[in-house]
């Protein structure tokens, strides 16, 4: 699941023994690092067996049910008792067999990765809190702990349950359109969850005590120096006239209002970074020992700063997907990201990243590339500057936008080349309809 | 309501038992003569005479068996040990002795005993001369010990200690006896082992008895304008421990810090911890603290031994730490 | 000692049976014992018997006795049954603290013996503690505290010693230097030599030896000794010379003598002595003899059977009598 998992934790089986599943059917919760994330089935049938209890932990790769039809003849070793969490996996049988899996891209070659084992996330939580959230109904792991540590206190508990929905009410507060460059930074916008979590975060640590690393901290630390210790990074830069982009995105919103249908300036940015990732698919790769590895799908991670840290879900299938369903789906991402009902495979699917800060007051910033992705773009906010058009100096709405790129996989002149078309894309922003 | 010290208050008490009860009297070093090295008994010498205000040698263990063996013949001894530390010249008394005789006899032996003694640091009179013992003693089966905090609740536990027939050690804090508070000039007495909230509030619990409560309740004031409102509870005696009012107040804050004057290893706060754990785990909302005195003899150094001793910005340190308030 | 011309044959009887009954008991403690029904520690008296008979018996019914951990003997000179006593060493609920205090501490206030004591030289401080309350009370009792030769080491004997001469308290300081302190001679042990009892000259307390394996020369010293302290002129002290037979407790190998001294001492048995002296005095016949071990062999079989066939306390009693 996680690319770095090891192991994972049962946490509900959702369908019971001998219930028909089909292909992608959540079968099950699984606990991982990040989140509770729902198992799909990866085939149709019974779920004949039930391998694995709720509540235990095991490695990535066993086995813990079996789906097969009525009559399949399962083996034995399967047919009898549950299975410990010290049992040995086994590998080959002839049914389907839900594994927790590592990686879930569309892709035959798993990335490897030496990442010490992950312990299964555990929700830290005052007793009270416990107490509370069992009489309540409430999942713990939804609450961002704000007590030392990140202790869910019983404060938490109870606030979360008052403001429980919020997410929603920012996405319905969004101010349909204004005057470019006058956006007020404080102005919630879609894109903004993250901007408004990120500042909280900042505030943390203003003295000099240590505060003990989360789990999600923890996995966050792993993974930036992971990536910047083994892919030699480079950067491209451009400069980006917006103008016609948001002339237009103002143009879509104002049409497509009844139905409910609001473009950010990200979803632009996601929509040309498909378009020049089809053109460029080596950025839509990852380096492996084996060798490069293209993926098949374009699967857009949207960096999200939640309150306990970075995430980077996945919009899957992008190369299928229009602006309009881009936007549809970067909404339903942060939803569900802050609703904690992401599925495993948004989380780690992941083929390209794109990171905006463009709701702070920052003109440009680099990012971390996320492993094992070869490249990530960072865009900053959208301003008015002058510049020169014609000979004639005017005023025009750039944003800055800069590539991070794993140089075992593409050289400068590439970077360059992908920078430019994603430039070419949103300054001629009807390409991102065709 | 007249006010008075504490001081004054242990008189009172001590006088109205003299002057009730004739198998009373006191004994102790330099009680008489020298009118009391903390000047309780000032003046009593020339009001109840040698034969009802004993000095005695500097001889603890004899102080303190005696009264024991007075109190096993049916007097009402109150001994006077100049201060806690020197009890551990007598512990063999207090332990072994005054605190067992009623089991190993199976009742047919009583220890109507109150040993009254100073506590606690703070004056600057280094290692052996600042410690306070009253947990030490609170372990023990048999012994009863008092630590009030306030005149009014020293006079309404020394008529009841008193009046007890239980041999219990009455710590008195060397810092607190010029410490004045209302006292009725009605009757009345205040059981063992019922603690009293000084302060009420909702945020957090602070345990505390004899000085320590000063601390707690200073600190509860910081506290309350960072918009923390703690809950004060003064235990007022260590055994019988009133854990009820501990506990009931702990459901309700969910938070408890113990403010203990002695070391923290091994000490009073340790058990109070302990039992409010073990008895309102699933109430609680983050760990149960200690502020207690540092671990280590008390220097003689007023800038080293200001560091010793418990202070109201460590316990809203402590509280910041623990629970992010 | 001479046998005094007013000693009747009644007394002679009482305090030979005394003595007797003493050794007779402590002997089957000792089975007991080793039968495993006595548990804990088992101090016997066996050889020191005409101390706390000799001594015990100069006493009134209304004056106190406090003593060591050595206990029996003193318990049943003063008139505890022994059914009441060897249920307490046998932990039945019959026993005089219903088995909560043990061999140890034997208590029986009615009969003012203020218990065994333990922790050695404890009980002196008790001992003053008690002579105040008879003096602040204006009585005449006195306060009988037996301890031996390893408690005047303890601070707390110089201490009360001091005090109780201090306040003139109505003490009776009786030394039972049987030699040993556990395994250890008091030649090792007391810097001033063998005779303690000049100790008590540091404190101004009056203080004489006696042969302790005589009982009535015991009981002439104790009377001499409660006589003037009953009048009011303080403490006395009384070192009364004596040997224990037995080991410290019953599990004592005894490594730290030989048997040539022990059957030196054997050769002064009190009861021996007194038994002779009676006969050759003409007090008693040898059919009284053995009428006593008749009465005495009775006495404490009957109370093996009575431990024996009583409960053990029920478990209402485990914190009973901690507080009032």
């Amino acid at each position: 699941m996680g690319y770095d998992m090891e192991e994972g934790t049962v946490v509900r089986w959702l369908v019971s023994e001998n219930s028909e599943v089909k292909t992608g059917d959540a079968v099950a919760e699984i606990e991982t690092d990040k989140a509770v994330v729902e198992l799909e089935s990866t085939g149709d049938g019974l779920l004949r067996k039930i391998l694995v209890q709720e509540g235990s932990t095991v490695p990535v790769g066993q086995t813990i049910a079996v789906i097969a039809e009525m009559d399949e003849e399962i083996p034995e070793v399967y047919a009898s008792d549950l299975i410990t969490p010290e049992a040995s996996p086994i590998d080959s049988v002839d049914a389907n067999f839900l594994e927790i899996e590592q990686g879930d891209t569309n892709s035959s070659v798993i990335p490897t990765s030496s990442a010490e084992a992950i312990l299964s996330a555990e929700v830290r939580a005052s007793p009270v809190a416990k107490k509370l959230a069992l009489e309540r109904g409430v999942d713990l792991t939804k609450i961002i702990g704000t007590g030392p540590g990140g202790r869910i206190t019983k404060d938490d508990v109870l606030s979360f349950e008052a403001t429980e929905g919020v997410s929603e009410t920012l996405e319905m507060d969004i101010t349909p359109d204004s005057e470019l460059g006058e956006i007020p930074v404080n102005r919630v916008d879609i894109d903004d969850v993250e901007m408004e979590n990120s500042v909280s975060l900042n505030l943390d640590g203003a003295d000099d005590r240590v505060t003990p690393l989360t789990k999600m901290r923890q996995q966050i630390a792993r993974v930036t120096s992971s990536s910047k210790k083994e892919k030699p990074h480079f950067y491209v830069s451009a400069e980006i006239d917006m103008t016609e982009a948001l002339g237009l995105r103002r143009k879509i919103n104002s049409d497509m209002s009844a139905e409910g249908i609001k473009v950010t300036v990200n979803d632009m940015v996601i929509k040309a970074s498909v378009g020049a990732l089809s053109k460029f698919p080596k950025f839509n790769s990852a380096f492996t020992d084996e060798g490069i590895k293209f993926n098949a799908s374009i699967n857009i991670g949207v960096a999200i700063a939640e309150e306990e840290g970075l995430v980077l879900p996945a919009i899957l299938n992008c190369q299928e997907k229009s602006l309009a369903e881009v936007s549809v789906a970067s909404k339903d991402l942060v939803k569900r990201s802050q609703e904690g009902t992401l599925q495993s495979h948004e989380y780690t699917g992941g083929t390209f990243g794109i990171s905006n800060m463009g709701m702070f007051d920052v003109s440009s910033f680099v990012a971390i590339i996320h492993p094992p992705n070869t490249a990530m773009l960072a865009v900053g906010r959208i301003e008015k500057r002058p510049v020169v058009r014609e000979d004639q100096v005017t005023v025009a709405d750039m944003m800055s936008a800069t590539l991070s790129v794993d140089h075992r996989v593409v050289d400068g002149v590439e970077g360059a080349k992908f920078i430019v078309e994603v430039k070419r894309l949103l300054e001629n922003p009807l390409s991102l309809l065709v | 309501m007249p006010e008075i010290t504490l001081r004054e208050a242990l008189k009172l008490g001590l006088r109205e038992a003299l002057d009730c009860d004739d198998r009373v009297f006191i004994m102790g070093e330099d009680i008489g003569l020298f009118q009391g090295s903390y000047a309780v008994t000032s003046g009593f010498l020339d009001d109840y005479g040698p034969d009802r205000i004993k000095d005695t040698p500097i001889s603890e263990s004899a102080i303190v068996g005696c009264g024991v063996g007075a109190a096993a013949a049916g007097l009402k001894p109150i001994v006077e040990i100049m201060t806690i530390n020197f009890m551990l010249l007598a512990m063999d008394q207090i332990v072994n002795h005054a605190a067992k005789l009623r089991y190993m006899s199976d009742g047919q032996l009583e220890v109507p005993l109150v040993i009254r003694t100073v506590t606690g640091g703070g004056g600057q009179l280094g290692a052996t001369h600042s410690q306070s013992f009253e947990g030490w003693f609170a372990s023990v089966p048999g012994l009863y010990v008092a630590a009030p905090s306030d005149p009014y609740d020293a006079l309404g536990l020394l008529r009841t200690a008193i009046d007890d027939n239980n041999p219990i050690i009455f710590a008195e804090h060397a810092k607190l006896y010029q410490v004045r508070g209302e006292v009725p000039d009605e009757y009345y007495s205040i059981p063992l082992g019922k603690a009293k909230i000084k302060r009420a509030g909702s945020d957090v619990t602070l345990v505390a008895y004899s000085r320590a409560v000063h601390t707690a309740l200073e600190a509860a004031g910081l506290l309350s304008e960072k918009g923390v409102e703690a809950e004060v509870i003064d235990l007022r005696t260590l055994r019988p421990l009133d854990m009820n009012t501990v506990l009931e107040s702990v459901r309700n804050t969910g938070r408890a810090v113990v403010i203990e004057e002695g070391w923290k290893t091994g000490g009073f706060a340790g058990e109070l911890v302990s039992r409010i754990q073990e008895e309102a785990f699933d109430d609680l909302d983050g760990p149960v603290g200690r502020v207690c005195g540092l671990d280590v003899p008390a220097p003689y150094s007023g800038r080293l031994e200001s560091k010793v001793f418990p202070e109201p910005q460590g316990v809203v340190n402590e509280i910041e730490r623990l629970y992010g308030l | 000692m001479k046998v005094p011309a007013n000693l009747g044959k009644e007394e002679a009887i009482g305090l030979y049976e005394q003595m007797l009954l003493i050794r007779r008991f402590e002997e089957q403690s000792d089975r007991l014992y080793k039968s495993g029904k006595i548990k804990g520690f088992c101090h016997l008296y066996i050889g020191q018997e005409a101390i706390a008979v000799g001594a015990i018996s100069s006493l009134r019914p209304d004056d106190y006795i406090i003593t060591h951990y050595r206990d029996h003997g003193h318990a049943l000179a003063r008139g505890m049954d022994p059914k009441v006593v060897m249920s307490e060493l046998m932990g039945k609920v019959t026993g005089s603290s219903r088995g909560l205090g043990g061999s140890m501490h034997l208590f029986d206030v009615e009969k003012r013996f203020m218990g065994g004591h333990a922790i050695v030289g404890g009980q002196l401080p008790l001992a003053t503690g008690l002579a105040m309350a008879i003096k602040h009370k204006k009585d005449d009792q006195i306060v009988l505290c037996f301890f031996g030769d390893g408690a005047v080491n303890e601070g707390e004997f110089h201490e009360s010693m001091n005090l109780a001469s201090m306040w003139g308290l109505p003490v009776l300081f009786f030394l039972e230097n049987n030699l040993y302190g556990m395994g250890t001679h008091v030649d090792f042990t007391r810097s001033g030599g063998r005779e303690i009892y000049t100790s008590a000259d540091a404190y101004g307390i009056p203080a004489t030896q006696v042969d302790g394996m005589d009982v009535l020369a015991v009981q002439e010293v104790t009377r001499q000794a409660i006589q003037r302290i009953r009048t009011g002129e303080g403490p006395v002290f009384v070192e009364a010379m004596c040997y224990r037979f037995r080991g410290h407790s019953v599990q004592d190998p005894m490594f730290y003598r030989d048997k040539e001294e022990v059957k030196k001492w054997e050769a002064r048995d009190p009861i021996n002595i007194f038994e002779q002296m009676m006969i050759n005095d003409g007090i008693l016949e040898s059919e009284d003899i053995q009428e006593v071990a008749k009465c005495v062999g009775q006495a404490v079989s009957e109370a093996v059977d009575f431990a024996d066939g009583s409960d053990e306390p029920g478990f209402e009693a485990i914190d009973q009598n901690i507080y009032s």
